[in-house]
């Protein structure tokens, strides 16, 4: 989702001003959302997800390049990236709120997201994929250290871990 | 473990473009809801059970309902009944919290003598969107047989306006293949009511080829649902690049 040739946001605005869009109605076609729960479900086929060789050539990359219909799509694939109650941003990365909304959204820039894991840390995330580790994320000149890390739902444990989007 | 993260429920309930727009911000920073940017509406997430067929199978629609309503969805589109009532149905929905945001229902059930049947029925769920999900042939093979498909749409659409329904057509990449220089989706929503929805399918319209901005600007007001998939032209690797 957010990787095929759609213009996600303009398709939305279109939904939300002409089309007279009540509802938003996720379907995935023939049975493959069934073995993505599978995997979902089974914290076994996570790990053997993580193992294969493609998953491991991704998360060396340790790039994850979001546009904004990748974002879309972010839920739907979603080891999602969490941080953890012990991370602190720096007030002077974000100094208020409303204010960080508002910038964000008024940007509409293709951000690229940084991801840094040790090689321990990724050891960790093979053996248990929705375990915290430290990490460092950047994205532009914004640095963020000891980020709590882990993957979370049906991507963390589908191949779909090939598409840096959705990883 | 206490987080700040946005959890899978509250991302959907914040909604698609949240999503579109900043599932990657550090949870700490991420805004409640985006759709201002794309005009303000606050827009909910449904599933077309259909998706969740493998769960409905192994845990029954009780359990698949739950956990559509676990994962945040707010409604659901019904692509059949599971062989239960819809009583039973109505319940299930009330314990999860969801509503019913539609039915794919086949044009035969809301001719004749079933139409009565399937308002009742639709009445007693809670749903008002009774969408076709697909015509036979004979409906489809000349612009003549689309147009009178078309007004047998706009027939059933006054039979249930009474009712507080409406009637829909959701689309295939066959829909847009040509008759006469005409897309089969032209030809039918020209002619059509715009009491009957146009479900837009999204993937599948980007599978055939076509900009879904294109036809949600063409027919302003008609979309009163779409269904939210990648289209089958992505990248290589991807799961979901099927269609039906």
């Amino acid at each position: 989702m957010g990787e095929d040739e759609l213009k996600w946001p303009e398709i939305f605005k279109a939904c939300e001003t002409v089309g007279g869009t009540e509802w938003y109605i996720v379907e995935y076609d023939g049975g493959s959302m069934e073995k993505a729960e599978e995997n979902h479900r089974n914290p076994a086929q996570v790990g053997q997800m993580l193992r294969n060789d493609s998953a491991r050539l991704i998360m060396r990359q340790r790039l994850f390049r979001i546009g904004p219909a990748a974002r879309l799509a972010f839920f739907f694939a979603a080891p999602c990236l969490e941080t953890s109650s012990t991370f602190k941003l720096p007030k002077r990365a974000f100094p208020k709120k409303s204010k960080r909304s508002e910038d964000f959204f008024a940007d509409r820039a293709v951000r690229l997201f940084q991801i840094e894991l040790s090689d321990a840390a990724m050891d960790s995330l093979r053996r248990g994929a929705r375990q915290y580790v430290s990490g460092t994320v950047r994205e532009g000149g914004l640095v963020l250290t000891n980020i709590g890390i882990h993957l979370k739902g049906w991507a963390a444990s589908n191949p779909s871990n090939k598409n840096p989007a959705s990883s | 473990m206490k987080t700040r993260s946005i959890s899978r429920r509250s991302f959907i309930k914040s909604g698609v473009a949240t999503a579109a727009l900043g599932a990657m911000l550090p949870p700490s920073v991420r805004p409640v809801f985006a759709a201002e940017d794309y005009g303000g509406k606050k827009i909910p997430i449904g599933l077309q059970l259909y998706t969740i067929g493998g769960e409905i199978r192994s845990k029954g629609p009780e359990g698949a309902l739950a956990s559509a309503a676990k994962a945040g969805y707010k409604g659901v589109e019904f692509a059949g009944y599971f062989n239960r009532d819809a009583k039973a149905l109505r319940q299930l929905l009330d314990e999860n919290g969801l509503k019913c945001c539609g039915s794919h229902i086949g044009l035969n059930n809301l001719q004749g003598e079933n139409l009565a049947k399937t308002i009742e029925f639709n009445h007693t769920i809670g749903n008002t969107r009774l969408v076709v999900p697909s015509l036979g042939g004979s409906y489809t093979k000349s612009k003549k047989n689309l147009e009178d498909a078309a007004d047998i749409f706009n027939e059933i659409a006054d039979k249930l306006k009474p009712a507080g329904m409406r009637v829909g057509f959701h689309c295939h990449p066959g829909e847009f293949r040509t008759i006469d220089g005409e897309t089969i989706w032209d030809i039918f929503f020209s002619r059509a009511k715009k009491e009957v929805i146009m479900q837009c399918d999204l993937g599948h319209m980007g599978t055939a080829g076509v900009d879904p901005v294109a036809y949600l600007t063409k027919y302003p007001g008609r979309a009163a649902t779409v269904h939210v998939k990648p289209s089958a032209k992505m990248k290589p690797g991807l799961r979901w690049a099927r269609t039906n």
